[in-house]
């Protein structure tokens, strides 16, 4: 959200297979300069866009409403090192999870607040103190998200 | 959360992602809410737009305030 909000186009959605497949079209807001209100703008318009792709999702999900729910899933977990990436609200989430002899040993999630954070630095740059505050939120972090 | 809540009965969406999909499926009913809570918050949201940019107060706190330039965000 904070790139976008700087004019870069990054979205995960854009590289993501099982989005494209849905074949519905989203809209990337992009700011102008990169400043708060920019980032204020981008996240209201973002919020827009989702609204639309819900609503066109239910547009598709009602040829499908009848349909049985299926409730008996197999679950095979194979030894290796899986990646995983998805469009959350604040940007890219990462997610690696490694299974070794059959079961889960290791999983990691880096949230976009642990690269996000350290922009703080450039927003308060020749703002007064009382910015800081509004610079801050701009960013919408993710505290627990530093150290996940 | 609100939607989640109303749609799912648990604001952070307990019990209703499932490997594949979601384990739950919308009546009619529901995606009638779904569609008119979506409508609701959307008009909320347009009312912030307004107050940010149309108020002279915020527009002002607000712009030209923590400037990130796409060169700097594009190194983090």
């Amino acid at each position: 959200m904070a790139a976008r909000g700087s004019t870069l186009a990054i979205d995960e959605r854009l590289c993501d297979v099982y989005y494209t497949d849905l074949k519905i079209p989203f809209e990337i807001p992009l700011g102008e300069q990169g400043d708060v209100l920019d980032r204020l703008i981008v996240r209201a318009k973002e919020y827009m866009a989702s609204a639309n792709i819900i609503a066109a999702c239910l547009h598709k999900l009602g040829a499908f409403s009848q349909t049985e729910k299926k409730t008996d899933y197999e679950i095979i977990l194979k030894d290796g090192i899986y990646l995983g990436a998805t469009e959350g609200h604040r940007g890219q989430i990462l997610q690696m999870t490694v299974i070794e002899k059959g079961e889960i040993n290791y999983f990691k999630v880096k949230d976009p607040s642990f690269v996000n954070r350290s922009l703080i630095d450039y927003t308060v740059l020749n703002n007064i103190i009382a910015d800081f505050p509004i610079c801050n939120k701009s960013l919408d972090l993710s505290y627990s998200g530093f150290d996940i | 959360m609100e939607i989640n809540n109303t749609i799912f009965g648990s604001r952070t969406l307990k019990n209703a992602i499932a490997f594949g999909g979601v384990s739950k499926l919308l009546s009619k009913h529901e995606q009638k809410l779904l569609s008119d809570l979506l409508e609701k918050v959307q008009n909320r949201v347009q009312n912030l737009i307004d107050m940010a940019t149309k108020g002279t107060g915020n527009y002002d706190r607000f712009k030209d305030t923590g400037i990130i330039n796409a060169q700097t965000a594009a190194a983090h």
